[in-house]
């Protein structure tokens, strides 16, 4: 199979690749499939040029867009499919499963994880996934590898479950983890968290208070701000009013 | 890819011939990001989108001439086009299309 075949097989799977094609001069049209770990099928009828595009597609696979680039002189589309997006909910909690109905209205595959076994019932969140009746490490064991397009949400109100389930997930590749949470309580975390090993650099990274600032009060409002604040990260945005901001509307390419 | 791998991967298997289309860079606003397909078959008929619906009608055309032999293109489409009038973008954007034979 040819490698344009190979990527078409793989986005019919939902798995994550990307396809380089030249698409400009005599060689147009030649491609390189490049899969997450660094194996290739297929040539642009240069190997130096191929091992440049292969990195450059290695990185643009897991930011999820779709790219032409200039590599060594040649015009390069990088063409990226990848399969949805993951929110790992942790905490089998009210705001779950609205945030869960939310994450599968704008195309996010989400799952629920809470040991405790009475409320983590897929009767309670029927848009999860998956409801994982579990502690962190094995729940997470179950979801598969937490990847650079995992997102963390850390909801359950109980510290110790709280600490065990951010423990992991911040030396994960996870490239969002957040956790729910007053400011306050937020500063008693860290003094836990680093009492238990973590860094700064690692703690650094929860967004404490979780979710962007809508003012949210109700469970419904509280999911939509969260909802929107993994949205923004995943898009490379702060968040905002457009009304307030003269940037793009959509992040777009050159 | 995703948007048109259904209806490409069955035509191929009732032995149509198909072109792609790939919308591969965009400026200013444009109603399709880098990335999106339109899929046309020798027969004509087509699945994906590469604008809003304004372009098309040029792709298709260039999609039939890759199936008729011709190398594959790079197409510019926007308002400083010559031909904005016949094949503008009403949002005002400019987008390039890679069109190209698809090969399993």
């Amino acid at each position: 199979m040819s490698a344009a075949g190979e990527f078409a097989r793989l986005a019919a799977e939902d798995a994550r690749a990307a396809l380089v094609t030249i698409v400009e001069g005599p060689a147009a049209g030649a491609k390189l499939l490049v899969m997450p770990g660094g194996g290739t099928e297929g040539g642009l009828g240069d190997p130096e040029l191929d091992a440049a595009a292969a990195a450059a597609a290695g990185e643009l696979m897991w930011s999820e867009r779709s790219e032409l680039r200039e590599v060594k002189g040649v015009k390069l589309f990088l063409d990226v499919t990848a399969p949805a997006p993951r929110l790992v909910i942790f905490g089998a909690v009210d705001y779950s499963a609205v945030l869960c109905r939310l994450a599968r209205v704008t195309g996010w595959v989400p799952y629920v994880c809470d040991p405790r076994a009475q409320f983590a019932t897929p009767e309670r969140f029927p848009d999860a996934e998956e409801v994982i009746a579990a502690w962190p490490e094995p729940a997470f064991e179950r979801i598969g590898p937490i990847d650079p397009a995992t997102y963390v949400a850390v909801l359950t109100h109980d510290p110790k479950l709280d600490d065990a389930a951010l423990t992991l997930a911040l030396r994960s590749d996870a490239v969002y983890v957040g956790a729910m949470g007053s400011r306050r309580a937020q500063a008693a975390r860290r003094e836990r968290l680093m009492a238990g090993g973590l860094s700064e650099a690692e703690i650094e990274r929860i967004a404490a208070p979780i979710g962007l600032d809508l003012g949210a009060v109700s469970a419904e409002e509280t999911a939509l701000s969260i909802m929107a604040e993994v949205v923004a990260v995943r898009n490379g945005r702060e968040g905002g009013r457009l009304s307030a901001s003269a940037g793009r509307i959509h992040e777009v390419g050159a | 890819m995703k948007d048109v791998v259904r209806d490409v991967t069955a035509w191929r298997e009732r032995g149509d011939r198909v072109a792609i289309a790939t919308v591969v860079a965009v400026r200013r606003s444009a109603p399709r990001p880098p990335g999106a397909k339109m899929a046309v078959n020798d027969r004509g008929e087509v699945s994906g989108m590469v604008s809003g619906g304004c372009v098309e009608g040029a792709v298709v055309e260039a999609a039939a001439d890759v199936l008729g032999g011709a190398a594959p293109k790079l197409l510019h489409f926007g308002i400083a086009d010559s031909e904005a009038w016949d094949v503008g973008l009403p949002c005002g954007g400019e987008i390039d299309v890679f069109v190209e034979e698809y090969a399993e």
